[in-house]
């Protein structure tokens, strides 16, 4: 094991890789939060108008105990800190339909190292995934963050 | 967002590189960014607080990694409204944006196959850009289907 604490979070994460990190409960895709996300955007409140794509990493934040959307987790490892947002990658499946109930949850889908310029870097992938009411995929979200350090 | 529809006709004879749509959005304001953090949840003081963002280093309120990434799928989404969907998208943030900037987006074709089911995929690139600095760099998968009917089952 090495003395570097990057490292050894790095090789704590990676014996979870493929594990769930959080159940994200379920929520409806309602009038309401559509038309909140649309004004949000910049676009005509009507729900009816059209469901925002990105609207599906934020409809269970409000249902979650704690923060989990389309950001990685700030706090994956304690030990690691100082992070940048690596990237967000989506693959929307269907579009969301009004009305219908969504479920989700986050795992940890990879963690390595990766050399920097002024040393090593964490790179921790998270990924949530969304289902509908007969437990079909309807899209997924790969949330990439890079950690620069980590306390000792 | 976007005015215009894509359609398999308008890409047939694209090039990588051609450039597909471009779109200015108005000027971030304060009450956009504040509406964005209710909506979501978000919490950070930085998108809302302009003291506090400058107090964390920054020039002034920071616009939310997550509204760009949306106003990249809305973009993109629109885009394609009448004939087909957006099937994957990735976005990358290389760079600050502050409210009072306006959004440029630039979307490029990169290549396109046609798909068994008659649909035409098609493989684009875009960029945001606020204040001349580059924000946002993005990839994405669109599918175009053959007829308006087929793009709203």
């Amino acid at each position: 094991m090495q003395n570097n604490p990057l490292l050894q979070a790095i090789e704590r994460l990676a014996l979870r890789k493929g594990s769930q990190l959080k159940a994200l409960g379920q929520a409806p895709v309602d009038r309401i939060s559509v038309s909140r996300y649309r004004e949000a955007l910049g676009l005509v409140a009507d729900p009816h108008l059209g469901i925002p794509p990105m609207l599906i990493a934020h409809l269970l934040r409000p249902h979650a105990n704690v923060t989990v959307d389309v950001r990685p987790q700030e706090t994956i490892d304690t030990v690691l800190n100082n992070p940048v947002n690596g990237g967000t990658e989506v693959t929307f499946l269907r579009p969301l339909r009004l009305d219908e109930i969504i479920s989700g949850k986050v795992i940890l889908a990879d963690a390595y190292v990766r050399d920097g310029k002024s040393g090593p870097l964490a790179v921790v992938i998270t990924e949530a995934r969304y289902s509908d009411a007969q437990a079909n995929d309807v899209a997924r979200v790969r949330s990439t963050m890079i950690y620069r350090g980590a306390i000792s | 967002m976007t005015k215009h529809s894509l359609a398999i006709e308008d890409i047939i004879n694209c090039k990588a590189g051609d450039v597909l749509a471009t779109l200015t959005m108005p000027a971030v304001t304060m009450t956009q960014l504040a509406f964005y953090c209710a909506a979501s949840g978000v919490t950070d003081p930085i998108h809302y607080d302009r003291e506090f963002a400058r107090r964390a280093g920054f020039l002034d309120v920071v616009v939310n990694g997550s509204l760009r990434v949306a106003w990249m799928a809305q973009i993109l989404n629109d885009l394609v409204a009448l004939s087909g969907f957006l099937e994957r998208m990735n976005c990358s943030h290389r760079g600050v944006m502050l409210v009072g900037t306006a959004p440029h987006f630039e979307v490029r074709h990169q290549s396109h196959r046609s798909a068994p089911d008659g649909s035409v995929l098609v493989e684009i690139k875009v960029s945001v850009t606020a204040a001349s600095n580059i924000c946002d760099v993005g990839e994405a998968t669109l599918r175009l289907m053959p007829t308006w009917e087929a793009a709203k089952e």
